[in-house]
């Protein structure tokens, strides 16, 4: 257990202008993770607004913006994985096909059909997704929208030696869950 | 080697995890030069490498697919976190210090007792761990004047929450100086449940059933550890006691500079609801700024929560001794009626702790994991918990229901 003497941070937010540039820097990417798991537009907003507002309230101690980066990535997928979580506690892949098909059809009147299909595969891979052990689906997540090892391992707190492996580990995990359930929908 | 083998074979051979850093450029230059020089003399790993390539951008394909249909404008979305923090900032400013609110408040009538129920629950947790703080010693080792204490049951004692805690820390404040210093919580804020399991130093318990209508998403928060010092002052202390009337007071000379302290280790609160986002900030401060950071009520489904604290250990550590501090308390003529009843109803010989609980509430003595506990129930908030010791750990449970039966259950499955 360390002391409450932390080193000083580099990157703070004394003023409501650094907020804004980080909110105007990372939100796509912290918005853009949210998405990745709930697939709904509204959730993923009021999650990426939820880390913003942690990130406000209690800015992390990063003595750089990789750290500050990583920090608001760990944040929103730590609030998304849990979203994900109990959207497929909620419903069955099937009704979550049913909803985004209602989303796309909204969003893109023009081409429904491809909307439906899009959507139900976008089901069938958070379906994957959330099936996976929570740090396999941390570290994909995190590797998706472009965060380096060292950011991987800042966010999630492991050395960042040990990233390539356990992204090899979770990238196969994930296809080999992943043509399970192609095999299975095809022999149903 | 393949996908299924992959540790190194040997020195040179490289195992999936260097194939995957060197497809994403992480490895150093000197370790990329040595990778490449291997894949150019090793047919084995360079078709490993093919096959990471591919099964890779299959992943990360699939994945993109996830992505949101359209770019979104960051300014609507600032704009919006703007107008959330400016109200949160126009209601911090009107936060009554615990209990939050009295039974008169007219509020939404869903959210109002809602919030009411979270604004004791903060009061009892914040009051449970305060009145171990005015703990005499049990185990004292008379020559040290020092003292361990482990809480061993809880018995309930009702009480006006409003004057209690006014009463409590008016006199610490006025008796002397106190210092707290938290430790740091491993910096974590959002902490996952392997983290909450490494930060706290016993084995975190669970509940495997929950009332009806409590979600499974589980929001964990770390009670940092800490160390509390008083030093009670002598000349403070008459100042005060000549501001209110109570001159007469005497004030036993070991008293003056005598120091006491409450050592906290690590534990944790954990949330249960159907929210999509977790409650803004962590326990890394005062306990009780419980109400104002983690405790705001989510507007879905019934909520359920769950604190493992390990019981305060409480030391005096100048030249007077608990029990002194214990009965000078005792000889304020204007002490609250609660808080003399209180100090009066330790039972050093049994560790029995008394935990104010507010007059509405319903108390019953119950047995949970063979331990005894209290149940407390209020009809008209819509609320109940149940709080027991054991094994040295403080456990309390509170919930959006008032079915004794429920939260017994619930507190039983812990495991």
């Amino acid at each position: 257990m360390s002391s409450n003497t932390r080193k000083t941070p580099l990157v703070t937010l004394h003023d409501e202008q650094s907020f804004e540039a980080a909110f105007t820097r990372y939100y796509a990417l912290v918005y853009q993770l949210a998405y990745r798991c709930t697939g709904r537009h509204d959730e993923a907003d009021d999650i990426a607004q939820e880390v913003f507002l942690r990130f406000y309230h209690m800015p992390p101690h990063a003595r750089s913006e990789g750290e500050q980066r990583a920090w608001l990535c760990r944040v929103a997928t730590n609030l998304s994985l849990n979203a994900l979580r109990t959207q497929q506690h909620r419903t069955h892949y099937e009704e979550q096909a049913g909803q985004v098909k209602q989303q796309g059809t909204d969003e893109d009147a023009a081409n429904p059909e491809q909307q439906v299909l899009a959507g139900e595969q976008a089901a069938f891979i958070r379906a994957v997704l959330a099936e996976l052990p929570e740090r396999q689906q941390t570290y994909l997540l995190l590797r998706s929208v472009g965060l380096s090892y060292r950011e991987i391992a800042q966010a999630t707190g492991v050395a960042p030696a040990s990233v390539g492996s356990l992204l090899a580990r979770a990238e196969r995990e994930f296809r080999r869950r992943y043509h399970e359930r192609v095999t299975a929908s095809k022999s149903e | 080697m393949n996908e299924s083998q992959p540790q190194k074979v040997n020195d040179r051979c490289l195992d999936m995890g260097h194939l995957v850093s060197l497809r994403d450029n992480e490895l150093t230059a000197a370790e990329q030069a040595r990778a490449e020089a291997h894949l150019a003399e090793c047919a084995d790993c360079a078709a490993d490498e093919r096959s990471v390539a591919t099964s890779s951008r299959e992943v990360y394909e699939l994945l993109a697919t996830l992505d949101a249909p359209a770019n979104v404008d960051p300014k609507v979305a600032l704009a919006d976190v703007q107008t959330k923090l400016h109200t949160e900032s126009q209601t911090k400013s009107r936060i009554i210090p615990l209990p939050i609110v009295s039974r008169s408040e007219k509020m939404p009538l869903f959210e109002g007792k809602r919030r009411r129920g979270y604004a004791w629950l903060t009061a009892a947790v914040a009051a449970a761990l305060l009145a171990v703080l005015l703990l005499p010693n049990a185990g004292v080792l008379a020559d040290q004047f020092l003292s361990l204490f482990r809480v061993q049951q809880f018995q309930p004692v009702s009480i006006n929450p409003q004057t209690f805690r006014f009463d409590l820390m008016t006199n610490f404040r006025s008796f002397g100086d106190m210092q707290v210093q938290y430790n740091d919580g491993a910096g974590v804020t959002d902490p996952t449940q392997s983290q909450v399991q490494q930060a706290i130093h016993f084995s975190l318990l669970l509940p495997s059933h929950l009332p009806p209508g409590v979600g499974q998403m589980k929001h964990f928060f770390l009670v940092q550890s800490g160390q509390g010092t008083f030093t009670f002052s002598a000349a403070q202390t008459r100042a005060y006691l000549a501001s209110t009337g109570q001159s007469n007071v005497h004030i036993p000379d070991q008293l003056d500079g005598a120091t006491f302290t409450i050592t906290v280790d690590p534990g944790f609160v954990a949330n249960y609801s159907d929210c999509s986002q977790g409650k803004t900030g962590s326990l890394n401060k005062k306990i009780t700024s419980l109400s104002e950071t983690t405790l705001a009520p989510c507007n879905k489904g019934s909520m359920f929560y769950l604190a493992e604290i390990p019981s305060p250990v409480l030391k005096a550590t100048g030249k007077a001794s608990l029990k002194d501090l214990r009965d000078f308390l005792l000889s304020l003529p204007k002490l609250s009626p609660e808080m003399h009843s209180m100090l009066q109803q330790l039972d050093l010989e049994k560790g029995v702790v008394p935990l104010p609980v507010p007059t509405e509430f319903q108390t019953q003595q119950v047995t949970v994991h063979g331990a005894q506990g209290v149940l407390l129930v209020d009809d008209s908030l819509k609320a109940g918990g149940e709080i027991w010791q054991a094994g040295g750990i403080i456990y309390m449970i509170a919930t959006t229901t008032t079915s004794g039966t429920e939260i017994q259950d619930t507190a039983n499955s812990l495991q």
